[in-house]
Order: structure tokens, then sequence, then C-alpha cells
């Protein structure tokens, strides 16, 4: 499903127009970004949680010039699926 | 990375209702279809893409062995499904931008580097912090031999280098006399005897003594007190301003008399007036005696005012010496070597160079460049010259120095 689909879908649903979804979808990932940038975490009951994590720097080897480099560390969005997504998909699975 | 809130689905649609205008159900209502949505997609084609923030994916997990970690025994884990979400490169950034002016940097081939970066990465604050200090520290130290070389090279830089401080003296000292002659004023002191080494003028005082005259009183304080400051250091005569308590109707008179002389002090007498607390202490001794011949000179005088502000005392006591006879050490000049270095070695600071200079003026035909290997007398000098707190010296030391360099 792509983002055209995902809004018709939302209208439909919703039965808000095209570009108030798109309005609200664009605020929507606004929010939920500053609050992650701030180092908050959110959690989606039946869905799953987002937060930000500290990869820490590392050396990696450039496999062909075996070239070490110094990979700075970095903050990541992660995403965990809930407990209930995951039975969820195992029932399709299934 | 420091966890400050857990949000939930109703603190979003709260602050999307907030934030778009919308009323607070249909802020919930949007909200709650949003991830249903992203859900349902899911798990109908297993890909969902959100223009502007992400693609969530549905990913198999094929099954795999494992060992249970209590009992050792083999386990398979069975294969299952996980969702993913990758975030857009905006996103990305957003999220990274405390660090994203971090840069990938190639690394010599060498694994001990390598051991000190997983070091790092463990106890980063620390290294941090230590490393940073010790290359101030460095840093600090290496300005400082620096300053030292640019000073000895080229002897104006002590002039700016010392100027800040003589400003600050100065001003400090202004303020000093400005709180002493309120001081005085506000204890309202009577009569004002005036006591100076000079014969002449201490006769002129008992005359004002005698009559009570207020006006030649006046002439006699402006008079001093121009002469103060324009004194030479050569003169070691102290001048002295005592006060004395005798009559009333002088009382008036003492107050124009202050005015005057505050205003003379601090114009002239600025850094003149920078008084060090063993000259202090020296200053009341001597006015201490001076109100006893006083006391016994004139019958009528009552006893003497114990609060005398010696604040009010000037000393030049400050003679560069003429000739050095006394020597202290002997020094043979090394590579590297420098008169300030002498200098701050045996006094204390690197200012009175221009005595060690002096001294040894016939071996030194130019001081910024003296070859390696001169003898160089260290000469004795009395303590009260080179006392490296004591602005004064400092002041003189400088006035020789340019003497010098012109």
């Amino acid at each position: 499903m792509n983002s055209k689909e995902f809004t018709q879908r939302m209208t439909n649903t919703t039965s808000f127009k095209k570009e108030m979804v798109e309005n609200c979808t664009r605020q929507l990932v606004d929010i939920i970004t500053a609050h992650l940038c701030d180092g908050d975490s959110l959690s989606i009951q039946g869905f799953g949680t987002f937060e930000v994590r500290k990869k820490n720097e590392r050396v990696s080897v450039h496999p062909k010039t075996q070239q070490r480099m110094l990979i700075p560390p970095k903050l990541t969005l992660n995403f965990k699926h809930s407990n209930t997504m995951k039975d969820k998909l195992m029932k399709k699975e299934a | 990375m420091i966890m400050n809130n857990k949000l939930n689905l109703s603190d979003l649609f709260q602050e999307l209702a907030e934030k778009s205008g919308l009323n607070k159900t249909s802020a919930e209502l949007f909200a709650k279809t949003f991830f249903a949505q992203i859900e349902e997609g899911l798990l109908q084609d297993g890909i969902v893409k959100i223009n502007g923030w992400g693609t969530f994916k549905v990913l198999w997990n094929e099954a795999r062995k494992s060992v249970n970690i209590n009992t050792g025994e083999e386990i398979i884990i069975p294969g299952h499904s996980r969702i993913t979400f990758t975030p857009e490169q905006d996103i990305k950034d957003r999220i990274n931008e405390p660090f994203s002016y971090l840069q990938p940097t190639p690394l010599d081939a060498q694994s001990s580097l390598v051991d000190e970066v997983n070091e790092d990465s463990r106890d980063e604050h620390e290294s941090d912090s230590t490393s940073v200090g010790d290359t101030l520290q460095k840093i600090s130290d290496d300005a400082d031999e620096i300053k030292s070389l640019l000073c000895d090279i080229n002897g104006d830089n002590w002039m700016n280098t010392g100027k800040d401080d003589k400003e600050e003296t100065a001003s400090d000292a202004e303020e000093k006399a400005k709180e002493d002659e309120i001081d005085i004023d506000s204890k309202e002191v009577e009569v004002k005897v005036e006591v100076e080494e000079k014969e002449e003028e201490t006769t002129v005082e008992n005359k004002d003594e005698d009559t009570t005259l207020v006006t030649p009183e006046e002439e006699t304080t402006t008079l001093s007190e121009e002469l103060a400051p324009e004194s030479s250091p050569a003169e070691e005569t102290p001048q002295l301003t005592t006060d004395n308590s005798c009559d009333q109707p002088r009382h008036k008179g003492w107050k124009i008399v202050i005015g005057v002389a505050a205003s003379l002090l601090l114009v002239l007498a600025g850094a003149y007036f920078y008084a060090t607390y063993r000259v202090e202490q020296w200053a009341k001794k001597t006015i201490a005696l001076a109100q006893d011949t006083v006391a016994t000179q004139q019958d009528t005088v009552e006893e003497p005012d114990t609060t005398v502000c010696a604040d009010t005392v000037q000393v030049n006591t400050l003679t560069p010496p003429t000739s050095y006879t006394h020597f202290v050490d002997t020094v043979q000049l090394t590579e590297g070597s420098r008169l300030a270095w002498l200098a701050k070695k045996y006094y204390g600071s690197a200012f009175f160079w221009v005595y060690i200079y002096e001294a040894n003026i016939d071996n030194i035909p130019d001081p910024n460049e003296i070859p390696v290997g001169t003898i160089i007398k260290i000469p004795a000098l009395p303590q009260e010259l080179i006392n490296p707190l004591d602005t004064n010296c400092i002041k003189l030391a400088k006035q020789i120095q340019e003497k010098h360099i012109q």
C-alpha cells in the first residue's frame, strides 16, 4: 500500500477531505518526530513503540581497500511492534 | 539516550487537536484510524508507505537454531514475521541532529587505535573531559612560554601587558582615595595640622594654627597637594596630612579644603596614592610621632585624634639605584636564558630585569641579544624596590626600561 492508497483509505474511513487528511498526516508526523527528537518514546497500544536509540561509534573496514573508518555515533528511530500485533501477524501466517 | 517521557496515543491526539484546529473527537478519530489503517495495510499488503514519514514493512524471520541459555539444550526458534519501520531521510536527519556534525573518519591500520576507540565508546565522557583538560593545559603552557619569549625579545610587550594592570590599580587607588575623603568628611574632623619635614612649611603650618585663619590654610593645603605628586622619587620625604581636633569655627573652611584636596588628589595623585600595607603602618607611626611633637609645641591642643586616616599619606620612597656594588649571585648565561627569566628567578618579577641590565651594562651591548656565556652579575637590591606586588616598583622599572629602549 503506497501513500496514495493510504490517503484514500483514510478519507473513506474518517470522511475527512483528502487535503484535510494530508494536512493532518503531516502534522501528526511532525508531532511524533518532534517528541522523538526530545527523547520521548511513543507507544501506540495494539500497534507498537517508537523510540530513539543511540548507536555507538564503531570501526568499519572497507572490504576491498581494507581502509578502516571510524563511524561516528548516531541516533536512530526504532520501531518495535507490540505483542498484539505479533499475534495478528502470526494468525495471518497460519 | 535519556528517556524523558512515555507518550501514548491520547497525548498524541490532544496535541494534534491543538495544532490542527480540529476538535478533540475528530483528532482522536483521525489518530486512531491512522494507526488502524497502517495495521490493516500491513496485514493486507505487507507494506505501507507514508510520504513524509517512512515505510512500514512486514519481514519474515526464518526459523533458526539456538541454545537454551539455562539448560544448554538445543532449541529451534520458529520462523516469525516482524514489522520494520524505515523513516525517510528527512526524519532520520532530524532524529540524528545532535550528532549530525560527526563525519566518518579514516583510521590508520593499527589495532591499538581500534582498542582506544573501543575504550572511548565505553566511557566517552570521562575520556573526553580528561583529554580536553590535557590539551588545554598544554596550550596554556605553550602560551606562557611564547609570551615570555615575546616579552623578552621586545621590551615594548611588557608595556602592553602591564598597561591593563596599571590602569586597574590606578582606578582602584582613585576609588580608595574617594572613600577616604568621604570618611574624613563624615567624621567632620575639625582641625587639620600639616606636618612636613621641610622646616619652612612646618613653621607656616604652626602660624596657621595660631591665627586660626581659613584661607591661608587652604592655600597651603593646595600647595602641598600639588607638591606631592610632582616630587621626584628621589625625594624620600613623606608628606603627611594629619588631623587634630581643636575648635569649631574652622569646620566649614575644612570642608572646602577637603573638596579642593579631593579633586586635586584624584587628578594628580591617583597613581601615587596606592599605599601598601607596610607603608601605611610605617606612616601611622610617623603620624603618631608628629602628633606628639605638635602636642608639645602647642599647649592648647587636646587629645590627638586616634582615627587619623593613614591613607591620605603620600610616600615616595623609591629611588633607582645609581650604582651596583653588592651582588647576590653571578650567573653564566646559557642558551635560552634571558635577563627577564633571571629577574623572575631572583626578584620575583620579570619587570625588574632592567636592574640586572644596568648592573651589567658594560658587558651587554644589546639587551635583546646577549651572547651565550656572558657572565651576568645579579645585583642585591633593596626589598622595597623589587616588591612585585607594588605598582610603584613596577612603574619605576618600566620607566627605566623605557629609558634604555630609547
